[in-house]
């Protein structure tokens, strides 16, 4: 199980393009994304609405909606390209091999099953042989594990009689039951408030530590990331602006992108009578790409090189890049 | 839930006698009364007025109706004032027809339905879900009058494999089974798609798949159970339907179920045998709904809670 | 394992609903009368080859009662049955003229007394003999009925004078009175049987003593009577074994059932069927001259009506082949005298002379003062009385006469006419074969059916002087006389006569049809 170091490769996404067709045209959502993932470590993916990070999770996991297209790329999974599965091999990854946890904890439980069968029922997919009995453990544990308290009374209830928080520690508990080797958590606690927040952090990341499996966390917030991540991989638009360490990331900022989600963010040092610091403009449109850089439009050191060509890749510390003309001067 | 189930049939006493007001107000209102008929082409004026006075029709309004239902609640339905008889005899003679007539057409319809609409839902764009689409919107339009005498010309004139006349028998109720059931098939089809359409929507579905869940799981352990939902509701209302749609498809079978009877005794203006029939059948309608509302109860977990907590 | 709980529920469901099958199929039984036989599938089987002794009759309406003088006896499907199962003193014939049953011999003492004596050693189903006294009984309970007065109305008492012997007095002539004796509600019924199901209001085990006796009852659905073999007329008895009698509401099902031989006969057809069942060769279509008259009446205390000028205007301005071939597709007789050719007393010439001409009309209109027309109603209380009101309508206004058509339901009839709210209306009447039953209740001042409110003190005057002879041919020269001037008044323009129909298996042997529809049905036979 989770007795590989740090240093081997347990996920290698390399040149991913992934498109939406609609009647209006091809949305590009994903352009050129790659990573590499270590077994034990946890990623984070950042971004703002759009810029593609759960279309390329959802990718990973088989999960693409049905008009949306792989035309490019690979995802290597313990040197098997996630990408080329079968249905079928997919239904055996899922649940078992690699977990996912979403956003809405408040719609994403089936309202009218008990607790108990949910989970159980992650069991007896993977485990043929499983007894009932020894579901029924696992389960009891799982939930203690993720911080429920009165596991026997909680695993009768339905959904709708626990809270938000609960319900996306049940999440949680679904996805790591099987001791996936990866987890992919989609903004987990956005749709949370903030005292709860801290504690479902707190949870992952003892769960990860205890299991060491993996963790792609999604989200745009730079603070969660900072607090959890190993590295992290920064998106705009659908391509990646700069990837690496997360204290090189923030600390060495090699893109303007995000050096503004930096600067954006309050802290409690934040003056209040001053507006809060935002990057100007809107998000691109994924339908009309542009030919260069896809911040062009909203970068203040933006260049006329930077509106015709696509800037290239330039690399720093070990694992540390950024796409920005800036860094090739 | 014992307090649930008091309160809705207490209620549903409280329409019932609703129900029997209100028509009685209507049939003492309305001009003509049944001497006409039993008196045919001997009626005279004197004739007729003695015929009301053995009858009880010229006691006040009042009187009338608190007798009914005093009667009613001793299990008397009155004397039929054409056949002379106690309307109770000829009731239930032909109430358990219309139930069974109204039984088969239901089992048709779900068990056609459900599965047309599941597979429209789930593979919407074959052949085979379009056709399923376009029988049903037709199958709303259809004027079961006409389709019961399609159907009669055809298997019937035509083929000789079914009888023309209704009854309770197993060749005998074929027809009007599908006569009935036609129009309530369609629109619980296309319930059945809509529900199933949404719930695949949902994200609960996706949770399913990122379990590991196959097709097969998906659509008939997950989606199932929560699409049914809205489903079952539409069939309760719809068995209060052919309650009372069945008195066009038991005219057109003659088949001898309680719709017949309720539509001769209008004919006749015969008040007891018309308050008789409707009450059977206020009451079965308003029976049905709260089985179908409990059944509700314990496939919703939701609902329960509401009921609890005292809301619903 | 998800699926248990599924099936659990489909498994109530299916439950739930079997259940009532088996409930109703123990309950769901006929009626009282249920001599064995006990099945509810009244349907014959398509039969092949092999001689049919049972004969299926598809009616209109079910029997509302076995009581012969209670709901029923309006009904001409009930008295249908009555005639096959209960025996009267008298019966009719195709010509509708009465020919004894019960009454072995009669003989008129005088004007205001008749004798009657009847066959002994006739029996009843329940093996008790008939006598006198259950004859007087029931002939004083039909002149006590509120539904019979009219038609005994000359009576005034009726005794047993012996075992086998009863005396009918009479206010005066009563020419008629045989006739009356045949109706249906006349049947014969012990009286301690009678006694017994009035105090408890169940008829539904009669005892009867005609050609059948009942075997089972379906109320709503069907009949059955079976061949009673111990018939006091065994030479007259019925040529088969059994008739039911069954309830279908619609027509076109009724000539399908025939059609498909789950019926041998049906007693009431539908014109509009007349095209499917004419090329169909399994069928037969029998027809009679009919003795219901379809016509346009008037009020005529009202104005324009009140005016005969008006009244004959209209009688001249309708094209009567015109409305019967749109009304029953031309199956009829037009008609232009207000009783059928089987009434006594009918004009086979025209005494009004009247005949389809627009001329005369436009002209009588304006020697009545209203050479511009005017506007009125027709009030109609059935779909027929609508059909011919409507093409009735196309024809006025030719004239100039501007009329609305309006429907009413039957239930207000009576209080509509009494009311005087039908200017013009389109009715229709079945007439009796004695004009004594026919004249006084349509054209004398008060009488019920008297829809026009017309009264002419000759007419009267010479309807009274026919109740006073007992000779038909004087009779009916009277009557004739009297028809003359009611067809001149013209308080009704007659339209046509329908004829009557009935639909048979083409195999069926013995239909006879009189003009009211369907007789001697013991004659039915392969």
């Amino acid at each position: 199980m989770m007795n590989k170091t740090t240093n081997e490769v347990l996920l290698q996404v390399e040149n991913l393009q992934v498109s939406f067709f609609t009647p209006k045209g091809e949305v590009k959502a994903v352009n050129d994304i790659h990573y590499t993932l270590h077994y034990n470590e946890i990623m984070g993916i950042v971004g703002e609405s759009g810029s593609g990070k759960t279309v390329e999770a959802f990718t990973l996991m088989g999960l693409l909606a049905p008009n949306g297209k792989i035309k490019e790329g690979r995802a290597l999974f313990e040197g098997r390209d996630l990408l080329k599965f079968s249905e079928k091999e997919y239904i055996n990854f899922r649940g078992k091999e690699a977990g996912i946890i979403f956003q809405n904890p408040m719609t994403s439980l089936n309202p009218v099953y008990t607790i108990g069968k949910q989970l159980k029922e992650v069991l007896f997919l993977h485990n043929k042989k499983i007894q009932k009995s020894e579901a029924e453990a696992r389960v009891l544990d799982m939930l203690r594990q993720v911080g429920i308290n009165q596991p026997e009374k909680r695993m009768k209830q339905y959904p709708h009689e626990l809270s938000g928080g609960m319900r996306q520690r049940i999440m949680i508990a679904m996805g790591i039951i099987n001791h996936p080797k990866l987890l992919i958590a989609d903004e987990p606690t956005t749709a949370l408030d903030v005292t709860i927040q801290a504690q479902i952090l707190d949870l992952i990341r003892n769960i990860q530590k205890k299991t060491g499996m993996a963790v792609i966390f999604i989200t745009h917030n730079l603070g969660v990331v900072a607090e959890i991540c190993d590295k992290v991989t920064v998106m705009y638009a659908g391509h990646i602006v700069e990837q690496g360490k997360v204290r090189d990331v923030f600390y060495y900022t090699r893109h303007p992108y995000t050096r503004g989600l930096l600067e954006s963010m309050p802290s409690l040092l934040t003056d209040t009578k001053e507006p809060l610091a935002m990057i100007q403009g809107s998000p691109v449109n994924l339908l009309e790409l542009p030919e260069g850089c896809p911040f062009a439009d909203r970068c203040k050191h933006c260049m006329e090189k930077c509106k015709r060509q696509k800037p290239p890749q330039t690399q720093f510390e070990e694992g540390h890049i950024a796409y920005c003309w800036l860094n090739h001067r | 839930m014992v307090k649930y189930i008091g309160k809705r049939m207490a209620s549903l006493i409280v329409v019932i006698l609703g129900v029997i007001l209100i028509i009685y107000l209507i049939m003492y209102l309305l001009p003509g009364d049944v001497t006409q008929f039993i008196l045919g082409t001997n009626y005279t004026e004197e004739g007729a007025e003695s015929l009301r006075e053995s009858l009880g029709l010229n006691r006040p309004f009042i009187i009338q109706y608190i007798h009914y239902v005093w009667g009613l609640l001793h299990g008397d339905f009155g004397i039929s004032y054409v056949s002379k008889m106690p309307v109770r005899v000829q009731l239930f003679s032909r109430f358990p027809n219309t139930l069974i007539l109204v039984s088969c057409s239901m089992i048709l319809c779900v068990a056609l339905s459900i599965p047309m609409g599941i597979y429209s839902a789930v593979k919407p764009k074959t052949f085979l879900s379009n056709l399923i689409q376009g029988l049903g919107m037709i199958g709303i339009a259809l004027p079961s009058f006409w389709l019961g005498l399609m159907l009669i010309l055809l298997f019937s004139v035509k083929l000789s494999w079914l009888p023309s006349l209704g009854s309770v028998s197993l060749k005998g109720i074929i027809l009007p089974s599908i006569t009935l059931c036609v129009s309530f098939m369609a629109s619980t089809m296309r319930m059945m798609r809509s529900s199933m359409l949404e719930v695949l929507n949902q994200d609960y579905i996706r949770t399913a798949r990122a379990k590991g869940a196959n097709f097969r799981e998906i659509i008939y352990h997950h989606a199932m159970k929560n699409s049914m939902l809205p489903v079952i509701t539409m069939i309760g209302m719809n068995i209060g339907s052919q309650m009372g749609g069945s008195v066009l498809t038991e005219s057109v079978f003659s088949y001898p179920g309680v719709g017949l009877l309720l539509m001769n005794s209008i004919a006749s203006r015969d008040t007891p045998t018309i308050l008789g029939c409707l009450v059977l059948m206020a009451l079965s309608i308003g029976i049905c709904n709260l089985v179908v509302d409990i059944l509700m109860l314990y496939i919703d977990p939701r609902l329960k809670t509401l009921i609890i907590k005292g809301i619903g | 394992m998800h699926m248990t709980k599924m099936k659990k529920i489909a498994g109530i469901l299916l439950a739930g609903a079997i259940i009532p099958i088996f409930i109703g199929g123990c309950n769901s039984s006929s009626s009282t009368v249920d001599k064995g036989e006990g099945t509810k599938d009244v349907q014959g089987e398509v039969n092949t080859g092999e001689k049919k002794e049972d004969i299926v009759i598809a009616m209109s309406q079910s029997l509302t009662t076995f009581d012969p003088i209670g709901a029923g006896s309006s009904s001409l499907q009930d008295q249908m049955v009555y005639r096959q199962i209960y025996a009267r003193l008298f019966a009719t014939d195709e010509n509708m003229q009465p020919v004894q049953e019960l009454a072995d011999s009669y003989e008129k003492v005088s004007d205001t007394e008749y004798k009657f004596t009847i066959l002994q050693g006739a029996k009843f189903s329940d093996g008790s003999e008939i006598t006198a006294q259950d004859v007087a009984y029931s002939l004083e309970r039909a002149h006590q009925s509120e539904a019979f007065a009219t038609l005994m109305s000359t009576v005034s008492t009726i005794e047993a004078t012996g075992d086998y012997e009863i005396t009918i007095t009479t206010t005066g002539p009563s020419p008629a009175l045989l006739q009356a004796l045949a109706h249906p509600g006349a049947s014969i019924l012990p009286k301690a049987y009678v006694e017994e199901a009035q105090g408890g209001g169940d008829w539904n085990s009669p005892i009867t003593s005609g050609r059948y006796t009942v075997d089972e009852h379906i109320v709503g659905v069907s009949t059955k009577v079976v061949k009673n073999e111990n018939y006091f007329r065994p030479d007259d008895a019925a040529q088969n074994n059994s008739l039911t009698f069954l309830n279908v509401a619609e027509d076109s099902t009724r000539t399908i059932l025939v059609q498909t031989g789950e019926a041998d006969i049906s007693s009431v057809f539908s014109t509009a069927d007349y095209n499917v069942v004419e090329s169909d060769e399994k069928v037969t279509l029998h027809e009679k001259a009919g003795t219901t008259i379809q016509y346009i009446g008037f009020d005529v205390t009202q104005e324009p009506f009140d005016n005969e000028l008006v009244r004959q205007a209209v009688a001249y301005g309708l094209d009567r082949e015109g409305i019967m071939s749109v009304a029953t597709e031309g199956l009829g007789q037009v008609s232009y005298t207000v009783i059928p050719p089987s009434t006594l007393g009918h004009l086979d010439d025209n005494p009004g002379a009247y005949e389809y001409n627009i001329e005369k009309a436009k002209e009588l209109l304006a020697e009545g003062g209203y050479e511009n027309g005017f506007e009125t109603t027709i009030v109609v209380f059935s779909d027929t009385g609508k059909t011919i009101a409507t093409v009735a309508q196309g024809y006025l206004d030719q004239i100039g006469i501007k009329a609305k058509v309006e429907q009413y339901d039957t239930s207000v009839r009576m209080d509509m006419f009494a009311n005087h709210q039908c200017p013009m209306f389109s009715a229709q009447w079945g007439a009796l074969a004695d004009a004594e039953l026919v004249l006084p209740r349509l054209f004398t001042q008060g009488a019920a059916y008297n829809w026009s409110h017309y009264n002419n003190d000759e007419v009267n005057n010479l309807l009274q002087k026919a109740r006073e002879t007992e000779d038909s041919n004087e009779r009916a020269s009277i009557y004739a006389e009297a028809v003359a001037i009611i067809d001149k008044d013209a308080p009704w323009v007659p339209v046509y006569v329908p004829n009557a129909y009935a639909l048979a298996n083409a195999n069926l042997q013995g239909v006879t049809l009189d003009g009211e529809g369907l007789m001697n049905l013991h004659a039915l036979h392969y």
